[in-house]
């Protein structure tokens, strides 16, 4: 069973943002418009965490992209009540939709925040209606979400594999973000195939994950900038 | 395990949507039934993808559009692209937008309201066409063809090239290009006599300075400058790039540096000089490319016998570490530490731009810096900085130019007799002070395509007065902007995604290429396109203004052009295949790359690939392309001279005379040194201290000039770092804001001579004390629902100060204080 | 033997409010409906529009709804567990409380048990919750044993009501059908006794268990998450000792109100007030205890994300709610309650007045602030309640008065068997448990002899 995973270099990330922007097309993410975002209330599953170190004019800027970590022991699955959140056999934490209560339990309990709330009704102009993706379903109002690692795209590439009649091989399955990244910054594949270049890649010395401490086990690790 | 196709539909809420989403207005796709998703067997929809290029900035990037039954869903980058390699920015991804924005112009519209109010009534291309023609040919019929002004925007594609043929055929010398690239190869122009614009080969540089180019955020191809900076930190095997950055503001480019230099605005050109003088004590610069190829550089002893100072003597005496640590507020130390790098590194090179070059002394800066270049030996045959040819389009028979056209290309454009600027002809900031005072004459009709001038300039006030004025005008724009909004007449454009075009020469890239822009899908309303637009009034108007625009449409003008590709043979389309190895083969055979038995094959290749490209760049000859009167690089310019020389009345003119027009253009330098580069103070109007801050803009990967401003996604990401959605903010040190009682997120009022503006503060420790930087791109006054009312527009404060010698519109001159406001209750 | 009753009847004071009713009582219901009424058309709104119209965003996402949930199970520990913890520990002045207490058990868990449905996004999926329950989650704990205890404490109210439902049946007064349905055929035979004080009994035992894992398991629902602020072993013991505190505080000020409405000064003596205020005092105790401890951990820790989240509540944005908090929940109770002169019914009704308060705030520092400090760096959030959570609170408390005002205009507010109870074998019972605690006579064959007689 593969361990899906993604690696992210923090040395080659330039923080342009692409990865933000190409989650929200790939996932009918909707805009929120300028009251809601004013209130707390923008949709992010793929965000970019900004820090400043140290004071002028010693100061360092640092990125960081932040997907779901889809951690292996994830506190968000645990408390939910009616297994709208669950951690599938490839280790994808996924959210059903139509399952969901809105209770946001989930939410409270993830240690990294990335879970966002549907706190209205998904709005786009009716022209761009028939132009959404069509892998994903439109969330309604009142349900959580929160990065899926494009598990509509696994589903694709599984299907195009039985087409062909061959397994899955490392790079069939790629999340939009991943994809999109003009700085090739992010690495996507099975954490536990050793032919995978994230396999490789999260044994190196630069490799971390956030909050290891917490004993979650996220399946995002980071390679630290050199510097 | 394998989740079961039904299953995993479940799971992403596909069966249930078409129940569940009848009530999100975006039903009629996904109530799919189920039957039907396994029937098609993986994709629900048939995919196709299409490649295209995206042209919402100079970028050019090559996108590849998914479409689902015919229906764009998604861009992303085209992987083959030569110079985006598969990468593109926010802005394309959300470039998607464009296409179902419902504030997109969908007919031609007349206008019934006054100029500006914004008041249109719906009318038929028939009728709107016949106006536009019949008042064309007026002007032809009243000899006066040179009252036709055609202002465009940045455009490095093929329809530039039809407009300039149009104006020829049709008799105008007024086409302004509404870019600040062409004022910005000023230095270039002072030591070298020309004007193109530069090319760098990145690959094998060891250092790079930059000063002020943001070029992670706005550069002239955001994107590839991304990827550039990203492998200057990760080259494996090979030494990493030490990247210097000067500037005031930490900004993505200069945290994506290995070192920030913040000095103080506007005295870059200081620190240049004192790397410069670093350099020259150390005798650590290529003393065999100046002793050769420059003039200048030591003292010399003009035709007149009197000796003049070189630009050795000049540096060596003014611009010492300590001195220029006094300028610019760095540590001396750090100045020399950076030179002593510059100096030892094998291959480095130093950029600029941003607000090196918006300044009130950006010329003087640029060539400051410029020199760096020189004394690094750059303009060598194998240095690093070229001059990119254009792909070897098929050239068009020569314009016809009939009796009216001759006479009105005869007249003296719009800006050739302005004296409030030294050299450049591209100084389309002062465009309004000619047409309100109607010199040399007036002007009658102006079209306007893809410039937004009433909300993209600090003259933003006399670009409207001035197109007030003009009797008739026609906007080609596809959405309802600022400047359209004056206009008579909308003969809206595609948007992007619409049109075929050739976008080329993307700039700073140093191989020559071009992108296939293609429809990706057919005009969704009655809109056309601007070229065939252009066409078809040639074809009305007849004579030589037709027989010199021969084309039945647009895509028979680039199917002509790329003929002349197609029939050299030179180059490849975008392939797969072409990796160095694959290369360096293939150059060893006289790089033929592909070949195609017609030109509807190549055509064909073209569009599903995106491009062509010329992966070998040709080694320039820079004695060639020098123009100065020394027929070498100058450091003393003798260019500048002549251009002076050519405001004064007459040859042999005082001192005192030169003095007069030096002052008008507020150069403060005498005698040699107006004609070496050196540093002056920036033009900063203080008013008694009641401003204390310095105010400076910026701009964001997330919004072009301002275009942007009508795709919700955009404006909802606009400020993604610093968490400013559908928001502008203000940047300030803590400790500045601190002495001004400002906290994190206060609502402030940021106040200048002229106006001022509310907005969110953040306090940022990457920003230098004393300054405020508030980002461009929001404070539409109208082009749409998303745009209109969005944040503030920072223009509208800033103080209308130039680079009178290039006559580029200065930035950096505002000064202008703030103060906490109280929150407005939200509700 | 009713009938005896009836005419001899001392308890009328008891009986008078339910059968007379004044213009007071129907102003108060009419200001209470146009409460209720705008609460139920927010709250109806909030369907149709969704969470959007509350003050929640990200990353505070839970609110009001979920504060006023704890706050008021915690006030339904006033009831079932103080009365059965008195009546399991013979306590005799316990009788003219207990009814009281059990009441607000009944109504304050019915409305707190609704309000995580007001949180739902989606409550029109609420039934997800046992189609598709998942055990492991502490939000099903909470479902079951809030189902619990509130049938178990129904239950627990309404047996000891029967003998009283079977006076006001046998008086006659209206409606009748309801009486005569609800006294369930009493008619006071020694067997009927027996049975309802055995079934009692069990009862009473069962509630004490039920009621703790409530809270317990409320708590659950913070400390089983790995949030700062949150994830602690004390939580559990930490809110039951709050929700008693609040419990009776409210209980208090519920005694404290009919005293004064129904003239019941025969009944409620100053000593009851006084007692309960004692145990309120020792709450205080208790709960600074308990505060002290969780704090002074954290800090010790000093881990990071807890510190933020600590120096958020001490120094902060919420330290004007935090020292509120203590000196509402300690501070005046502890300065009115330990000086005799101030322990009296308008300080007790202050000092309880003041819990309430102070343990509201307990809740709102308890959820707000672990939110609003994700560890990571987000944007802390700022959490300002709308209107429709305004409504739905007032709305709350209002179902809750008026629901305690219509009980009390057709049951005994005070138990009149229990009472009377007391009054006829209370003191016998009470000298010869007396007897039973006092140290034993020196002999040891008396003694046997003693034990034996009594068997
Ligand atoms: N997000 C975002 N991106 C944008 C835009 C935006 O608004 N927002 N705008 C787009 C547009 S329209 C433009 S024009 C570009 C502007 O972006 P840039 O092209 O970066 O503009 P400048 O900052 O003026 O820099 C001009 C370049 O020319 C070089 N240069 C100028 N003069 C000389 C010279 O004399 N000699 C030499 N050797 N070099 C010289 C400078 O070093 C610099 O590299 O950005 C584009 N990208
Ligand atoms: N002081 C100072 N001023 C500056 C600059 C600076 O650095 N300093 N930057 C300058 C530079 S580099 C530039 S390029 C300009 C940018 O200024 P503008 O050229 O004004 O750029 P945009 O705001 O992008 O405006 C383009 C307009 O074209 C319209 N449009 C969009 N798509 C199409 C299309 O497909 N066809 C047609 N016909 N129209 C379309 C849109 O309505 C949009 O409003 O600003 C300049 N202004
Ligand atoms: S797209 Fe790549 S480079 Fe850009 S922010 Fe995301 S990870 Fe970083
Ligand atoms: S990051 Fe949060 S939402 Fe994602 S799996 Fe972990 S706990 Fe769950
Ligand atoms: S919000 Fe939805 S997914 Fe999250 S815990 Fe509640 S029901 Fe489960
Ligand atoms: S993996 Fe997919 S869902 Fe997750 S952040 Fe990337 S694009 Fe978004
Ligand atoms: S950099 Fe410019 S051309 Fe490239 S994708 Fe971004 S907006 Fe388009
Ligand atoms: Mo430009």
């Amino acid at each position: 069973m593969p361990k899906w995973g993604m690696v992210i270099d923090l040395n080659k990330c330039t923080g342009c943002g692409e990865c933000v922007t190409a989650c929200k097309v790939e996932l009918n993410v909707p805009v929120v418009g300028p009251e809601e975002s004013a209130k707390g209330r923008t949709i992010l599953c793929m965000d970019i965490l900004s820090t400043y170190e140290g004071e002028f004019p010693e100061v360092k800027m640092r990125h960081m992209p932040r997907p779901c970590f889809h951690c292996e022991h994830p506190p968000c699955t645990k408390v939910c009540p009616v297994r709208a959140t669950y951690k599938n056999d490839e280790g994808i934490v996924a959210q059903i939709y139509p399952q969901c209560i809105g209770c946001r339990y989930c939410q409270v309990a993830c240690p990294y925040t990335v879970k966002h709330f549907n706190w209205t009704k998904p709005e786009w102009p009716e022209e761009r209606c028939e132009a959404l993706n069509p892998d994903v379903s439109v969330r309604p109002e009142g349900v959580v979400e929160k990065c899926t690692f494009c598990v509509h795209r696994l589903q694709k590439a599984k299907e195009q594999a039985a087409v062909d009649g061959r397994d899955l091989r490392e790079g069939d399955y790629v999340p939009a973000c991943v994809e999109s990244c003009p700085t090739k910054a992010m690495y996507f594949g099975d954490l536990d195939n050793p032919k995978h270049k994230v396999s490789q890649l999260k044994k190196s010395h630069r490799a971390f994950r956030l909050m290891e401490d917490l004993g979650t086990e996220p399946k995002v690790y980071y390679l630290s900038e050199v510097e | 395990m394998d989740i079961s196709r039904r299953e995993f539909l479940k799971y992403l809420g596909i069966t249930t949507a078409g129940v569940s989403l009848a009530g999100l207005g975006c039903d009629s796709m996904w109530s799919v039934p189920d039957e039907v998703f396994e029937k098609i067997g993986g994709a629900p929809r048939i995919e196709t993808w299409k490649t295209s290029v995206c042209s919402l900035c100079s970028g050019g990037c090559g996108i590849k559009v998914r479409l689902i039954d015919g229906i764009p869903v998604r861009i992303s980058g085209n992987p083959l692209h030569a110079v985006n390699r598969g990468g593109i920015c926010p802005m394309a991804e959300a470039g998607i937008e464009a296409l179902y924005n419902p504030d997109r112009m969908r007919q031609p519209l007349q206008r019934v309201g006054e100029r500006g109010e914004d008041k249109w009534q719906e009318i038929t291309w028939d009728e709107a066409m016949q106006t536009v023609v019949s008042r064309l040919q007026a002007l032809r019929d009243k000899n006066a063809a040179h009252k036709l002004a055609f202002f465009t925007g940045p455009d490095n594609n093929l329809s530039s090239r039809l407009n300039e043929r149009f104006m020829q055929a049709f008799g105008s010398p007024n086409l302004f290009v509404f870019d600040q690239n062409k004022p910005s190869t000023a230095a270039t122009y002072l030591t070298q006599g020309h004007k193109s614009e530069l090319a760098y080969n990145f690959k094998d540089i060891e250092m790079l300075i930059n000063f002020g180019a943001d070029f992670l955020d706005e550069g002239p191809s955001p994107i590839r400058f991304n990827q550039l900076y990203s492998e200057f930190r990760n080259r494996g095997e090979r030494r990493n790039v030490k990247v210097v950055h000067v500037d005031s503001r930490l900004s993505r480019t200069a945290s994506n540096s290995s070192r920030w230099l913040p000095a103080k605005p506007g005295t870059m050109a200081a620190l240049a000089l004192g790397i410069a003088n670093v350099l020259i004590k150390d005798r650590n610069f290529d003393s065999r490319f100046i002793k050769a190829h420059s003039f200048g550089f030591d003292d010399w002893v003009d035709s007149s016998g009197n000796s003049r100072i070189g630009f050795k003597t000049l540096v060596e005496d003014n611009y010492y570490p300590e001195k220029v640590a006094q300028i610019t507020g760095l540590p001396a130390r750090q100045i020399v530490e950076v030179a002593r790098e510059f100096g030892a590194a094998k291959s480095a090179l130093v950029l600029a731009g941003g607000h090196a070059v918006n300044s009130s002394n950006g010329v003087y800066t640029l060539w400051a810096i410029e020199c760096l270049n020189a004394l690094k030996g750059n303009y060598k045959d194998d240095g690093v900085i070229s001059v990119p040819k254009a792909p070897p389009f098929s050239e068009a028979q020569k314009t016809e130019v009939d009796q009216v056209a001759a006479s009105g290309l005869n007249q003296p454009d719009l800006l050739q007799s302005m004296s409030e600027i030294c050299f450049t002809d591209d100084a389309v900031a002062f465009l309004p002070k000619a047409m309100l005072e109607n010199q040399p004459y007036q002007i009658e009709m102006l079209f306007l395509a893809n410039a937004n001038p009433v909300f993209n300039s600090v003259n933003q006030g006399d670009f409207a007065a001035a197109l007030t004025d003009v009797p008739f005008i026609v906007s080609f724009s596809s959405s309802l902007d600022e400047t359209s909004a004056y206009a008579d007449l909308v003969l809206p454009d595609h948007v992007f995604l619409e049109k075929h075009d050739v976008a080329y020469s993307v700039p700073m890239v140093d191989f020559s290429h071009f992108g296939m822009q293609q429809p990706v899908v057919a005009p969704m309303y009655d809109t056309r396109h601007t070229g065939d637009v252009i066409l078809q009034i040639a074809q009305s108007l007849g004579g030589t203004v037709a027989s010199s625009l021969p084309w039945a449409d647009y895509k028979t003008y680039l199917e002509d052009h790329l003929r002349g590709v197609y029939e050299t043979g030179a180059g490849t389309i975008f392939s797969e295949r072409i990796d160095e190895d694959w290369l360096e083969f293939l150059k060893e055979r006289g790089w033929q790359l592909f070949e195609y038995s017609t030109f509807d094959e190549f055509w064909q290749v073209l569009l599903e690939k995106g491009g062509w490209w010329n992966p070998f760049p040709d080694a320039t000859d820079f004695r060639r392309l020098i123009k100065t009167p020394s027929k070498k690089y100058e450091f003393y310019s003798q260019v500048l001279e002549g251009e002076i020389k050519a405001h004064l009345q007459t040859a042999r003119a005082s001192e005192d005379e030169q003095n007069e027009v030096l002052q008008k253009w507020k150069v403060e330098a005498r005698g040699d040194l107006v004609f070496l580069p050196h540093y002056e103070a920036p033009e900063l109007r203080d008013n008694e201290g009641r401003f204390p801050l310095h105010l400076l803009p910026f701009r964001l990967i997330t919004n072009i000039t301002g275009e942007g401003g009508n795709l919700p996604m955009l404006q909802e990401l606009f400020g993604m770092l610093s968490r400013n959605y559908w928001q502008s903010w203000v940047e300030i040190n803590p400790e500045t804001a601190h002495d001004h009682g400002v906290s994190e997120g206060d609502l402030v009022q940021i106040t200048s001579p002229i106006g001022s503006l509310e907005v969110e503060a953040r306090l940022i420790p990457g920003i230098m004390p004393g300054v405020l930087y508030v980002p461009f791109g929001l404070g539409h006054k109208s082009n749409g629902r998303y745009a209109k009312g969005i944040g503030v527009n920072p223009y509208e404060i800033l103080l209308e100060e130039f680079d009178h010698l290039s006559g580029t519109s200065s930035l950096t001159s505002t000064k202008a204080t703030v103060e906490k406001r109280n929150r407005k209750e939200m509700t | 033997m009713s009938e005896l009753r009836h005419n001899t009847f001392e308890d009328e004071d008891l009986i008078r409010p339910i059968e007379q009713t004044g213009p007071g009582f129907y102003l108060m219901v009419a200001i209470l409906l146009g409460v209720i009424v705008f609460a139920g058309y927010t709250y109806i709104r909030q369907v149709f529009l969704g969470l959007g119209v509350t003050g929640l965003a990200q990353p505070v996402s839970w609110g009001f709804y979920i504060i006023n949930f704890v706050f008021f199970i915690g006030i339904s520990h006033a009831g079932t567990l103080i009365s059965a913890i008195l009546r399991l520990s013979k306590a005799e002045w316990r009788r003219p409380i207990t009814r009281m207490a059990e009441v607000i058990t009944a109504i304050v868990l019915a409305i707190g048990g609704l309000h995580p449905i007001l949180d739902l996004g989606r409550p029109d999926r609420m039934l997800h919750l046992f189609t598709e329950g998942r055990l492991q989650s502490p939000l099903l704990w909470d479902v079951t044993s809030i189902t619990a205890y509130f049938a178990a404490s129904t239950v627990y109210l309404y047996l000891p009501m029967i003998p009283d439902i079977a006076i006001l049946r046998d008086r006659g007064t209206r409606p009748r059908w309801l009486y005569e349905f609800l006294a369930w055929g009493w008619r006071g035979t020694e067997h009927q006794k027996k049975v309802l004080e055995r079934a009692i009994n069990i009862l009473m035992v069962m509630v004490i268990p039920i009621a703790i894992s409530v809270h317990t398991v409320i708590s659950f629902i913070f400390s089983m998450t790995i949030q700062p602020g949150w994830h602690s072993t004390i939580f559990g013991p930490y809110f039951v000792v709050g929700a008693i505190f609040s419990g009776i505080a409210a209980l208090l000020i519920v005694m404290i109100a009919f005293r004064k409405a129904f003239d019941l000064g025969k009944y409620l003596k100053l000593i009851h007030f006084q007692y309960l205020s004692t145990l309120l005092l020792i709450m205080s105790f208790l709960w600074f205890y308990f505060t002290f401890a969780e704090y002074l951990t954290g800090f010790y820790g000093h881990e990071p994300n807890e510190m933020r989240v600590f120096l958020y509540k001490f120094t902060g944005d919420y330290a004007p709610w935090f020292w509120t908090m203590g000196i509402c929940n300690f501070l005046i109770p502890v300065v009115i309650l330990v000086n005799p002169k101030t322990k009296k019914i308008p300080g007790i009704l202050i000092a309880s007045i003041s819990v309430v308060i102070g343990m509201w705030l307990e809740r709102l520092i308890i959820v707000v602030p672990s939110l609003a400090n994700p560890r990571l760096p987000y944007p802390t959030g700022i959490y300002i309640p709308s209107l429709t959570e305004w409504s739905l609170f007032a709305g709350g408390v209002a179902v809750f008065i008026l629901a305690y005002m219509l009980f009390a205009k057709l049951f005994p507010i005070i138990s009149i068997w229990e009472i009377q109870e007391g009054r006829e074998e209370s003191v016998h019972a009470v000298a010869e448990r007396l007897k039973s605690y006092l140290p034993d006579p020196p002999s040891e064959q008396l003694l046997t002899e003693k034990l034996g007689s009594k068997r």
